[in-house]
């Protein structure tokens, strides 16, 4: 049944509106009722949604700010904008001045940060119950009235070009992923790096931070999630005051197109001073939130998720021509890519080795999944769920990461239905529908070889990157 | 069996548990010249026992949804259990059998060694794992804290199944055993899962009193700055690693040098931070840290500038390092490292599973049993003074260890033109890993 508004929080709510701020209205919006918990979504009248998990087991609460913005939404020849963008709001307001912010969440010993990827930016903070209000404030502050100067700019845009070297440059297997999501979306800004590319982090002018800003940071664009030990009226009363008299802003709107996927004859080739070379498939993959998105998540852990996965077994253990095997599927709003990883021992043939993978893959397509390995999936994943609501901040990402990519943080227990409901015919023709292997974008990472020219290789992979997966202050 | 109701930490919103089972020795056990051997020992108990083979076994665990692991530190081996609640009596007896009855197979042997092996090397592709092994190498030298706790391509030669089937009894003893227990079980779950796990264990009450904190000897200061650079080509960025041994746990100052040293490097907002990253943007990640357990302090300064920003970061550092030595940290810093310290203890123990680690480490690092209870007060009660005394007491800028990870000719010519570096050595990035103790059974 669906939830309802209990009538002590409608009470609530009618104190907070008899006289708000101009845009301050609080709306409730829908619930998810579990056992002995309930979380709660409301909308103020400026568009900003609050999320509320009260749980009273330990006096700490996580405080989670998503705005929905990306990488995905860089401008044109300015990748790494929404990231480098991230860093400057840990800068100065017109009323707070620089290192202020930091100090005062240092002070309260809160765990503070944030985090960019292609569909969203989120700042987090977990603090004690009583500091709170603090965070409102500051968090208020800053999407409000985030002053920007030259001067920081330039001096947080050597930290992140500091940043993409340690990711990227010097990053063999960033060098790698990058190249290969270039190639999986060539027309997409999925295919570009969240970083941003060195070029483009060096092009970003405070004139594009100042529009950023006007464009994507607003409580229209924002979810507010707070999860942990609060009486909600005090939240609620609390955001009320700190957000309501911000005005709603108009959004642009979004079109992207994915270009044709044109799978190379020849891998994508990164080389790099290494022991141990690595080979990676990709694929695109279906939207997060959906049935196939699921059945191709069972896959993945199926193939490489645990100790005894097939891959696992087969290269690692059998065969003893790999160190790790890997496999996933991204959580991504539009589109997902799913990945397999494969870190060779060094006397590995990579030809060998990828000719064992490719018949596996082509055996789990014909046959699917044993019963013992979904029921060993189903009770990791279970697991897995269990754990990753232990923590106020993790429930907070989980819920914000819901809310902002698949549109409804109740996807958190949807999710984890979807999963449970997945069935051999469902991995199956979830492979066989995005696993081709005439879909398939491989990728090489190869050790130098002896003796060459150590600084002379350099240009081809300092140029040839990937999109890493989320960057944070 | 009686439990102490502080080793059950409840948790009956979520129903998953996890069980830590200590037992009291740890690598400081491996013999000389075996470095190794008893995470080997620990290992081949999960690679087959009982009706299980090793494939058997992990399939086993991973159908319960569950994990069943063995780790080892210096002084500890440690079995950790995880899972749903309602399998929790098959995970234990999954963990009974592998304690019981490990197949010690050969070939399981042989596996095991060639993978470590191929670990040994695998370090090298990560600049990060690269540069905090050739930092051991450095600091450590042949005190035993040197010593790798999955062995060197040395002593995995020389171990034998014959040791590891030696060692084992030895360090799944049954004596001296400590252990705790988060989630949605009770005390009956733990009593009756360490009387299966562990016959005729014997629980230890409480460590506190009962450690020798001079069993590993003394790590005396080098007296210099000494730079160890290890050249791996095709870098553009460098790896930084700045410390030198101080006090351990135990000590009376250790709370007042952890305060004194958060002032300095341990927030965001402290000088090294602020001076490194936010005033020259040399550095996304710099930090210092004070690693201590009940035998030996490390404190440490990490950073990774790029290959110009080098030796000028080097050189901020370690005036930055001096000054603070000499003065002490601002009145501010001082208070923000205090409130950061106390107000941030909450976090460490905000979930079931954190709170029963904290406990356990807590007690197996020989610190009172109300160390825990009284830490936000302890950080509170000390004052200014003290933190400067143990910064210029504990804290040395003459006597540093230094290693970089970078391409050395990008780096070397302005290294050697510092001022106040003793020596400067070049090694591989293919550097040898051995352990060169000798074997001595």
């Amino acid at each position: 049944m669906k939830p309802l508004l209990p009538a002590p929080l409608g009470d609530v709510l009618s104190r907070l509106n008899a006289s708000p701020p101009a845009h301050g209205a609080i709306a409730w919006l829908d619930a998810h009722v579990g056992e002995g918990f309930r979380v709660d979504r409301f909308q103020l009248a400026n568009g900003l949604e609050v999320i509320l998990w009260p749980d009273h087991a330990a006096p700490v609460a996580a405080w989670h700010t998503w705005f929905r913005v990306g990488s995905r939404h860089d401008p044109v020849g300015r990748t790494g904008m929404a990231h480098l963008f991230e860093h400057m709001m840990f800068k100065a307001t017109t009323t707070r001045p620089e290192g202020e912010f930091d100090r005062t969440m240092e002070s309260l010993g809160a765990q503070t940060n944030a985090a960019t990827w292609v569909d969203w930016t989120n700042y987090h903070a977990k603090v004690t119950t009583w500091d709170l209000q603090i965070v409102c404030d500051l968090e208020s502050d800053r999407m409000a009235n985030l002053a920007l100067d030259k001067d920081m700019l330039e001096r947080e845009r050597e930290v992140v070009k500091n940043e993409r070297i340690m990711r990227v440059d010097d990053e063999p297997e960033g060098r790698l992923t990058e190249e290969l999501y270039r190639v999986l979306y060539p027309e997409h800004p999925y295919g570009q790096p969240t970083i941003g590319w060195m070029e483009d982090i060096a092009a970003i002018t405070l004139e594009d931070c100042q529009a950023f800003y006007r464009t994507w940071y607003s409580p229209s664009n924002a979810v507010l999630i707070v999860c942990g030990d609060f009486d909600s009226e005090t939240i609620l009363a609390m955001i009320q005051k700190g957000y309501g008299d911000l005005p709603a802003v108009s959004l642009p709107a979004e079109a992207h197109s994915y270009g044709a996927l044109t799978v190379p004859d020849e891998p994508v080739i990164a080389t790099a001073p290494v022991q141990a070379g690595r080979l990676v498939w990709a694929w695109r993959g279906p939207v997060s939130g959906t049935p196939e998105h699921a059945a191709l998540q069972v896959a993945t852990e199926i193939l490489a998720g645990s100790d005894s996965a097939r891959l696992i077994m087969t290269l690692v253990d059998d065969l003893e021509v790999a160190t790790d095997v890997s496999a996933w599927i991204n959580p991504w709003a539009l589109s997902s890519a799913v990945e397999i990883g494969v870190t060779l021992r060094p006397d590995a043939d990579p030809d060998a080795v990828a000719a064992v993978v490719e018949a596996a893959l082509a055996t789990f397509l014909a046959e699917g999944p044993t019963d013992d390995e979904l029921e060993r999936t189903r009770n990791s994943l279970e697991t897995d769920f269990w754990r990753g609501l232990a923590d106020v901040n993790a429930r907070a990402n989980q819920l914000g990461h819901a809310h902002v990519t698949v549109g409804d943080y109740r996807d958190l227990w949807s999710e984890a239905e979807r999963l449970r409901a997945v069935a051999k015919a469902d991995v199956i023709a979830a492979v066989a529908q995005y696993m081709q292997p005439d879909m398939v974008i491989r990728g090489r990472l190869e050790p130098l070889d002896d003796g060459s020219d150590d600084d002379g290789d350099d240009d081809d992979l300092d140029d040839d990157d990937d999109s890493d997966d989320e960057d944070e202050e | 069996m009686t439990i102490d109701p502080r080793w059950l930490v409840p948790d009956p919103a979520r129903p998953v548990f996890s069980l830590c089972i200590a037992f009291p020795r740890g690598s400081g056990t491996d013999l000389n010249g075996l470095a190794g051997l008893s995470y080997v020992t620990g290992q081949m108990a999960l690679r087959g026992a009982g009706p299980f083979s090793r494939k058997a076994f992990l399939e086993a665990v991973d159908r319960l949804g569950a994990s069943c692991d063995i780790s080892v530190s210096r002084h500890h081996t440690l079995l950790w259990l995880d899972g749903l609640s309602r399998h929790f009596d098959a995970v234990v007896e999954l963990a009974a059998v592998a304690l019981a009855t490990p197949h010690h197979d050969a070939g399981e042997f042989d596996k095991l060694v060639r993978e470590l092996d191929v670990e040994l090397d695998e370090v090298r592709d990560d600049d990060g794992a690269l540069g905090a092994r050739a930092f051991a190498r450095s600091l450590y030298g042949d005190h035993p804290y040197g010593r790798p706790l999955r062995g060197s391509h040395g002593s995995l030669a020389a171990l034998t199944l014959d040791h590891v089937k030696a060692h084992h009894g030895r360090l799944f003893a049954p004596a001296d055993v400590m252990a705790s227990l988060a989630g949605s079980l009770g005390q009956d779950a733990l009593a009756g899962a360490l009387t299966r796990i562990i016959p005729g264990v014997d629980l230890k009450t409480a460590m506190a009193g009962s450690i020798d904190a001079d069993a590993f000897g003394c790590l005396a200061k080098k007296p210099g700055i000494h730079v160890t650079v290890v050249d791996k080509p095709d870098r553009t960025q460098t790896q930084l690693f700045i410390g030198q041994p101080t006090i351990p746990l135990g000590h009376p100052d250790w709370t007042a040098l952890q305060l004194a040293q958060t002032a300095f490097g341990g927030m965001f907002t402290a000088p090294l931070s602020q001076e490194i990253r936010e005033k020259r943007g040399w550095s996304y990640s710099v930090w210092s840290a004070l690693q201590s357990d009940a035998w030996l302090g490390t404190f440490q300064i990490r950073l990774h500038p790029n290959a110009p920003d080098a030796a000028p970061a080097l050189q901020l550092t370690l005036e930055l390092l001096k000054n603070f030595q000499q003065q002490g940290p601002s009145d501010d810093d001082f208070g923000a490292a205090k409130s950061n310290l106390a107000r941030s203890h909450v976090f460490g123990i905000d979930t079931a599973s954190r709170l029963m680690w904290l406990r356990l480490n807590t007690e197996l690092s020989g610190r009172p049993r109300e160390w825990l209870d009284d830490a936000v007060a302890r950080y509170e009660a000390v004052p200014f003074e003290d933190a400067v005394r143990s910064a210029a007491q504990h804290l040395d800028p003459t006597a540093l260890t230094v290693v970089i990870v970078c391409t050395a000719a990008t780096v070397l010519p302005a290294l050697q033109a510092l001022p106040g570096i003793a020596s400067i050595e070049v090694i591989d990035w293919e550097f040898d890993l051995e352990d060169p103790t000798t074997i001595d059974e």
